[in-house]
């Protein structure tokens, strides 16, 4: 009755290339990508980058509507990074009127930033539209397991985020059960002061947090019922390969870093 | 207070792909004092209603009109009381003071009063108000929180009381208790909505049964009316109390029972004015061996009455004369436990 909140990024099913590359190479694809897009520069980098986003969302075959859900979230940021950074680029100025003024290039670099953010927003998008929470975690794992010599705990970093992933629909549920709950008892939360509004808050989350840790504890108990030990000498039952495709995909958005790069230095 | 439904409709997530019909076409009247279980299998919109009835959620479609009768003025959501399924996972209070006056205060009832108002709810309850006001609400064990909630919705004084699946995880002995707790606020002049999935509590209980089924109201009447359709009722994925199917079944096979029985009580008597009426004229000195006695025994005042020794009773009495019967037994027969089990539906 509560499921009525769709998380943003869910997993789209549907066949396609880009579905079926393994999430540890998506996952750098989408680091180098990110990386990239801090090196672009000009107006022809910026058309590469665009292509390349175009291209993989229709790789993706992902509808639109779906991308276009996790734009709007940050739209407000991104209009706002854009209008401030339009108005207080510093330099030459061009045009003037009361306290605004716009500066020479400010209008470019006020646009740059806003497109940096829809790319970065829209590639890390298609990466959780096109991956499951479990193929993230199991891609993350294995990316980190590498650093295992180092004390890095790999598998309960991605024993963590796959419970978490799980759970967040399971705690939107119970914290709009238990907002209703409150609500019914004559609780208000948009009226008064900040003080008084962050007290309103106790009655939510503070059953909130009882019912969180009371979940946890039920499924540790749970996963020590089933003889979970921890990392150590896990398998998994699906087990991810690389493939041919991964190396050229990963391949290829190296060589798009580089001719950023490049360009950046010779333009 | 008085509420009318009209054409009522709620709809969730419109116009999205996960649009889901929760309720259509609901009309209603609920009337000051009625005391109406409402039951319905799961999904059905049992647990919507009751949002919408108590002013949380606005229906998509149609009206509620929630008003005095007497000055037709609207009435707020405060003389509506909800109570939720397993509402011990509302708790939040340091003491359980604070966690009964909450509701109360956020609904305006002065300083002053609180202290009152929060006795006597947790008198209601039958929780000690001096032993237990300063302890903290977590430290209480299942059946304390759950009177805990209670009263903090009794201190609110509601002229309307909606409960949830109130008797959810309680034990038999919370369960009576609860049952009786809502007669008495009943009797207070209150108006109660009981929604359940337990037919055995809806018969124990109401004067009115609402069915729900697919977020439609399939009946709605008196228990006598809606136990009578039994087509329906088992359609909508409901069974009448195990009690009245055996009355009606017994009646169907041949036994003059009136029939209409609807608790074990009820059956009880009927089965037993039967057996009386049946054993009274000829005296007979000795059972035959095949006619199992059938003795209704009370036994923490509900009858125990043996399922197969009625039935065999019923296939042997009827057609048949005793001339031929076997001789009787020389001891008591045993009674056995009563087959529907604990829990009804």
């Amino acid at each position: 009755m509560f499921k009525e909140k769709i998380l943003l990024g869910q997993y789209y099913p549907v066949e396609s290339p880009v579905h079926r590359r393994n999430a540890a190479c998506k996952i750098l694809i989408t680091l180098l990508y990110a990386v990239t897009l801090f090196f672009v520069e000009h107006l022809y980098g910026w058309l590469l980058m665009l292509a390349v986003c175009v291209g993989v969302i229709a790789l993706s075959r992902i509808p639109l509507r779906s991308l276009w859900r996790g734009l709007r979230v940050i739209a407000f940021f991104c209009l706002l990074a854009v209008v401030l950074n339009i108005f207080f680029y510093p330099g030459e100025v061009i045009w003037q009127w009361a306290f605004l003024s716009i500066s020479q290039g400010a209008l470019a670099h006020g646009l740059s930033i806003g497109l940096r953010l829809v790319l970065l927003v829209l590639f890390a998008s298609l990466l959780t539209l096109s991956t499951t929470p479990i193929q993230l975690t199991d891609g993350l794992e294995s990316l980190l397991r590498p650093l295992r010599p180092l004390h890095v705990p790999a598998h309960e970093i991605a024993m963590m985020m796959s419970i978490a992933l799980r759970f967040i629909p399971t705690l939107m549920d119970e914290f709009e059960r238990i907002r209703l709950a409150q609500q019914a008892r004559g609780a208000v939360l948009d009226q008064g002061n900040l003080i008084r509004r962050s007290l309103a808050l106790l009655p939510l989350l503070i059953p909130l947090f009882v019912a969180a840790f009371r979940r946890a504890e039920e499924l540790a108990q749970a996963m020590e019922a089933r003889c979970y030990r921890g990392g150590e000498g896990r398998s998994r039952w699906k087990t991810s390969c690389w493939q041919l495709q991964d190396s050229i995909a990963l391949g290829f958005f190296a060589a798009l870093l580089l001719t950023q790069i490049l360009l950046r230095i010779f333009l | 207070m008085q509420i009318d439904l009209q054409h009522v409709e709620y709809c969730y997530q419109k116009g999205s792909p996960f649009e889901h019909m929760a309720l259509q076409d609901i009309n209603l009247r609920i009337r000051s004092g009625e005391m109406i279980a409402m039951i319905g299998h799961g999904g059905s919109g049992k647990s919507t209603l009751s949002l919408l009835l108590s002013g949380l959620y606005k229906p998509t479609g149609g009206r509620i009109d929630t008003y005095d009768v007497k000055t037709g003025r609207q009435e707020s959501v405060r003389n509506i009381g909800l109570v939720f399924q397993y509402p011990e996972q509302q708790l939040f209070a340091e003491t359980v003071y604070e966690e009964v006056a909450f509701g109360a205060r956020n609904f305006g009832v002065p300083q002053d009063y609180l202290p009152i108002r929060v006795r006597k709810a947790l008198e209601l309850v039958g929780l000690e108000p001096d032993s237990f006001w300063n302890r903290s609400p977590f430290s209480l064990s299942g059946g304390q929180k759950r009177r805990v909630c209670i009263a903090g919705v009794l201190a609110v004084e509601p002229k309307m009381i909606i409960l949830d699946e109130p008797t959810a995880g309680l034990d038999e002995g919370g369960r009576r208790w609860l049952l009786e707790l809502v007669r008495q606020l009943n009797r207070e002049g209150r108006s109660i909505l009981w929604i359940t999935h337990n037919m055995r509590e809806a018969a124990e209980l109401a004067q009115r049964i609402i069915v729900l089924n697919r977020g439609r109201i399939l009946l709605d009447g008196s228990p006598d009316q809606v136990f009578a359709e039994e087509e329906l009722l088992r359609e909508a994925g409901l069974e009448i109390p195990m009690a009245a199917a055996v009355v009606r079944e017994l009646k169907r096979r041949g036994i003059p029972l009136a029939g209409t029985a609807i608790s074990v009580e009820e059956a009880a008597a009927e089965i037993g004015d039967y057996l009386a009426r049946r054993d009274a004229p000829e005296p007979v000195e000795a059972e035959p061996e095949d006619v199992l006695q059938a003795k209704a025994a009370e036994e923490d005042g509900e009858p125990v009455i043996s399922l197969e020794s009625v039935l065999a009773a019923a296939g042997q009495t009827i057609p048949q004369p005793k001339e031929d019967a076997p001789p009787p037994p020389k001891e008591e027969p045993r009674f056995t436990p009563w087959q529907g089990g604990k829990t009804d539906v």
